[in-house]
């Protein structure tokens, strides 16, 4: 082998993003001008609802993902953490005083900013004592010892919000006006624009995070072998606290969302929001970041399409056959494994 | 429990004992590593020397003695860490009595704000606790609370290692192995990153630079970018010294560097060596089977057996030595 072989490896590497560009541009045409059929001109509207859902989706499915490739746990409470942050972000709301939309674009931009940021924040924290208390003590346990306690936390996490804040539905202040903004052919409702935009820059800043930071580093590499990492001079225990600090915060955001969005939450919500976020993430290769969003998108998609011909009910159906599909003819889901390994 | 220092020595293991159960792996072994030098650790299989290892490494909590480096006790049984705790919460918990008291005596304002500061106290109290920084050892050790060194501290220390079997991190670059090798002496943190703060993007090209040389300095420029897995043997090896290198250690310790080498491979590796020592003054740690290495390069060479030192002294020593001849051969070789 010489250094020749370098920029051949490079080559190998970019033509599998450009495979990943073009084959997500394609998936996006076509699950367009299926929905355009079903829904008989109301194909945008849908569309863009499908990437809202989906953008949540994913935001959840990066938490699922990240703590699966870090310690190879199945963090079950994950979904929980997202309903817990759609709590905090309604007690923040209902708290400061808002219950409409606001219109003053600067208070509105200052008041979404402190909710994600405090939002962000709690959960990270929540997800580093869970880590630290539920997690740590069964590090060198066998598998299944934690994901029991996953799921224990997921209960309590259920229980403490249906006793100490509400058993019932809550509604969620709206504070983002409902106008639609018409972008040259394209309109498009203020809320969906923001939660799309706000997710993908989320993401991407996950991306270079990971791929473009000492942190990020410390993770992968204790993603692929935690020893040697260690003994490379990366704290394992920061890093790992850091990997549930930032995939909860994620889960937070997710969970302003959701009251922004749908106005209401519930305590049984993580449930199954975080069933779909796991399949999202399992679809998309579990341990692989720009998998789970991928992932997200496309369980987003999945249901979008089957309300619009008329198979809402059926929509959870259409998802795990899906899953169950993508898990038979290339079970390490669509986009293989590994924390930040590029595709 | 520190005792005094002896000058000149990087590393200073003191009847360091390790049981497995029933097993004693390694046996009251006294060994010292002189500054600048390069020292072998060698034995037949199963002689302990992979366990002296990694107790040295921090990897394993050693059964008894201790093991200093520049003089300082890094690694020995832990004592009294359930004292730790007192020095997190004395402080929040004199604030919090204040408070309480300042509520009582019908101050409430400054009994909340007492009660404020309680619970800023204890922040501050358990970050230090988690990462653990030196100032924060040195001074827990001078009340008795001794807790090893675990092995990512033994890197900051300045100790670096490369595996008997190669352990890359196989979907990374070469580049980012290497910068990994860094983590412990790059400063940026969550909020660095996100904020995008000008220190976080010079100290990443500062060790981006800094690895490119150290990749340079054990020849392998051009490869920066290829996947560590897809390096052919003797370069992932050359590549682990290259990571271990770039988290500027004083002490590099070298499990079986040329295993598994052709001849030619083997020369190039023993040469790297000795430049390491010499370019860059770090002291050295070997363990090795290959007996034309460890004869090549070492200043002093070691000798374990069933878990105990048998011999110590220059290579022509040991290489005569009796004893290490029985352990090698058995003893019909010897008295012949």
């Amino acid at each position: 082998m010489t250094p020749a072989t370098a920029p051949l490896g490079r080559a190998r590497l970019s033509a599998g993003r450009w495979n990943l560009a073009l084959g997500t541009i394609a998936a996006l045409v076509a699950a367009y001008v299926i929905m355009d059929l079903g829904a008989g001109g109301e194909g945008q509207a849908q569309f863009i609802n499908a990437l809202t859902i989906g953008a949540i989706y994913a935001l959840i499915a990066l938490g699922y993902t990240m703590v699966y490739g870090i310690i190879e746990l199945i963090n079950f409470a994950h979904g929980d953490v997202f309903m817990v942050g759609s709590f905090v972000s309604w007690w923040l709301l209902t708290t400061i005083g808002f219950s409409g939309a606001i219109t003053d674009p600067l208070l509105l931009g200052v008041i979404l900013a402190v909710g994600f940021v405090f939002s962000m924040g709690v959960m990270g924290v929540v997800g580093m004592i869970i880590e630290r208390f539920a997690y740590r003590p069964l590090r060198n346990a066998p598998r299944l010892a934690p994901l029991i306690t996953a799921i224990g936390v997921s209960f309590i996490l259920q229980n403490v919000i249906q006793v100490g804040v509400s058993n019932s539905i809550v509604t969620t202040p709206q504070i983002i006006p409902n106008t639609t903004l018409n972008i040259g052919p394209v309109s498009i409702r203020a809320i969906n624009l923001f939660i799309i935009v706000l997710a993908v820059v989320l993401m991407a800043a996950l991306q270079l995070f990971i791929g473009r930071t000492r942190l990020g580093r410390a993770m992968r590499s204790t993603a692929i072998d935690r020893d040697a990492a260690q003994l490379m001079g990366v704290d394992i225990n920061t890093t790992i606290a850091l990997t549930f600090f930032i995939g909860s915060g994620l889960a937070g955001a997710a969970g302003v969302v959701q009251g922004l969005y749908f106005g209401v939450t519930v305590f049984t919500l993580g449930f199954y929001a975080g069933l779909f976020a796991f399949t999202a993430a399992v679809l998309g290769g579990i341990g692989n970041t720009t998998g789970a969003a991928l992932g997200g998108f496309v369980i987003g998609f999945i249901q979008v399409i089957a309300a619009v011909y008329g198979y809402g009910v059926w929509s959870e159906v259409v998802v795990f056959t899906a899953l169950v599909l993508v898990l038979v003819f290339r079970p390490t889901g669509i986009l293989g494994q590994q924390l930040g390994e590029r595709a | 429990m520190s005792g005094e220092q002896r000058p000149g020595l990087v590393l200073d293991a003191r009847g360091v004992t390790k049981r497995f159960g029933g097993l004693v792996a390694v046996r009251a072994v006294d060994f010292t590593i002189p500054s600048g030098s390069i020292v072998s650790l060698i034995g037949p299989n199963g002689a302990g020397k992979t366990t002296f290892f990694n107790v040295i490494a921090g990897v394993y909590e050693p059964s008894n003695g201790e093991i200093l480096f520049n003089g300082e006790t890094v690694i020995a049984r832990p004592r009294r860490t359930w004292a730790e705790p007192i020095y997190w919460f004395v402080i929040p918990t004199i604030l919090l009595i204040l408070a309480v008291a300042a509520l009582l005596a019908g101050i409430g304002i400054i009994g909340h704000l007492l009660f404020l500061a309680t619970l800023l106290a204890i922040i501050p109290a358990l970050i230090v606790a988690l990462t653990r920084p030196r100032w924060y050892v040195r001074m827990i050790g001078r009340a008795g609370i001794f807790r090893s060194s675990r092995p990512n501290e033994m890197v900051s220390l300045g100790i670096g290692r490369t595996f008997q079997n190669i352990r890359l991190f196989g979907n990374m670059s070469v580049l980012e192995n290497v910068m990994v090798g860094m983590h412990s002496r790059m400063h940026a943190n969550l909020l660095d990153a996100a904020l995008r703060l000008g220190r976080h993007r010079r100290e990443e090209e500062a060790a981006v630079r800094d690895a490119r040389k150290w990749i340079k300095y054990v020849g392998m420029a051009g490869y920066e970018n290829e996947a560590a897995r897809n390096l052919p043997y003797g370069y992932q090896r050359r590549l682990e010294i290259a990571r271990a290198l770039a988290s500027e250690p004083k002490l590099m310790l070298l499990d079986e560097p040329t295993a598994g080498m052709n001849p030619v491979e083997t020369r190039e590796m023993t040469e790297l060596i000795a430049r390491v020592r010499k370019d860059l003054g770090i002291t050295i740690l070997l363990i090795e089977h290959d007996m034309g290495v460890v004869m090549g390069v070492s200043d002093r060479v070691t000798v374990l057996d069933h878990g105990e030192k048998i011999a110590e002294g220059s290579p022509d020593e040991v290489r005569a030595n009796p004893r290490v001849i029985e352990a090698y051969l058995g003893r019909g070789a010897a008295s012949a």
